[in-house]
């Protein structure tokens, strides 16, 4: 129940801070005429570094396996531009590995 | 600008081709977030009312027990930041339009009928509720291709064993080479990577993803940007 109760409080909160990035640009906009330029500069690099971030550790703590994995997945991205391929290339290999040699 | 029904349903029907390939990734969603231990209930809430892939995959890698709520919420706002640039665009677009109609239309605000409309209305279309209309499609996509994922996931698997633990890894990085923009992307990144890694090992729970995030943003403003 506290499970449940947490789970629906963390999309709950989600979803309006979602909301508030949605509008909050919008809403400064309209009331003043221009973002501070520093900061402006800053948000263009937020999206690319983000999923760096997320991504770095993960690859580096599962070893010869994700690395390698992921440089298979950046020639399959760029290879294919489709997010399926990309995603069963990357689970694929990986299974195969863990499954045949790491096991 | 107009604001019409025909604009709005114009929308709909040229958001179709749009709302098949976010289903494709609508799918992934759900049946990961079974593989997190997310219900099927909580999966579809969660497509319904945040509406934002991105940001929804990246509260799944940090569904834990016990769940770390605060740091989602941050997470998920910080992951999301883009939009505030995104929805500044739109405000000359937006300017007559009534309270009701800008504020629901940002609700249904993505990056594809984001950069769709604004493509339309560069070519002279003149209404307003595209946006609305291709969101509104899209956001139907989304929500169904969330259940038929969250069905499709429920069996029982060994995720490590059979890589879908990499799953995440590997839409990331097509994310990731999606939002490359140029060559000046290279040292912010490198240094995101850097500090995340480093923040991993030091620091508790997800904040290495803040940490990597906010220093590699301000190393491209220090040197790209003077």
């Amino acid at each position: 129940m506290t499970n449940d109760t947490q789970a629906i409080i963390t999309i709950l909160g989600m979803a309006l801070v979602t909301y508030v990035t949605r509008i909050l640009g919008f809403y400064i906009s309209d009331k003043i005429t221009r973002m501070p330029p520093k900061l402006e500069q800053a948000l263009k690099y937020i999206p690319g570094t983000i999923i760096i971030s997320i991504i770095a550790p993960q690859i580096v703590s599962g070893g010869s396996v994700t690395v390698t994995a992921s440089i298979i997945c950046t020639a399959a991205a760029l290879l294919f531009r489709n997010l399926v391929a990309v995603m069963v290339t990357g689970v694929v290999y990986v299974s195969i590995l863990r499954n045949l040699i790491f096991i | 600008m107009d604001f019409t029904i025909n604009g709005f349903l114009k929308g709909v029907k040229s958001g179709f081709p749009i709302a098949l390939g976010v289903a494709s990734y609508g799918v992934v969603f759900g049946v990961l977030s079974r593989q997190a231990g997310l219900d099927a209930d909580h999966a579809l809430l969660m497509s319904a009312f945040v509406f934002a892939g991105a940001s929804q995959f990246v509260a799944l890698d940090m569904w834990l027990t016990p769940l770390p709520v605060v740091t989602i919420i941050i997470t998920t706002f910080v992951v999301n930041m883009r939009h505030i640039l995104m929805g500044a665009v739109l405000t000359e677009k937006f300017k007559s339009l009534t309270f009701p109609q800008k504020y629901a239309s940002l609700f249904f605000l993505v990056d594809e009928n984001w950069a769709y409309s604004l493509n339309a209305w560069k070519k002279g279309d003149n209404n307003a509720a595209l946006l609305l209309g291709t969101g509104f499609i899209i956001f139907l996509s989304w929500f169904a291709s969330t259940a038929v994922g969250s069905i499709l996931g429920a069996g029982h698997i060994d995720p490590v064993k059979w890589g879908i633990d990499f799953a995440f890894t590997a839409i990331f990085i097509f994310l990731a080479i999606g939002l490359w923009q140029d060559k000046r992307d290279l040292v912010p990144w490198a240094v995101a990577a850097g500090v995340a890694v480093l923040c991993s090992h030091f620091l508790p729970g997800k904040w290495y993803i803040l940490c990597g995030s906010i220093s590699g943003s301000i190393t491209g403003v220090l040197i790209h940007d003077k």
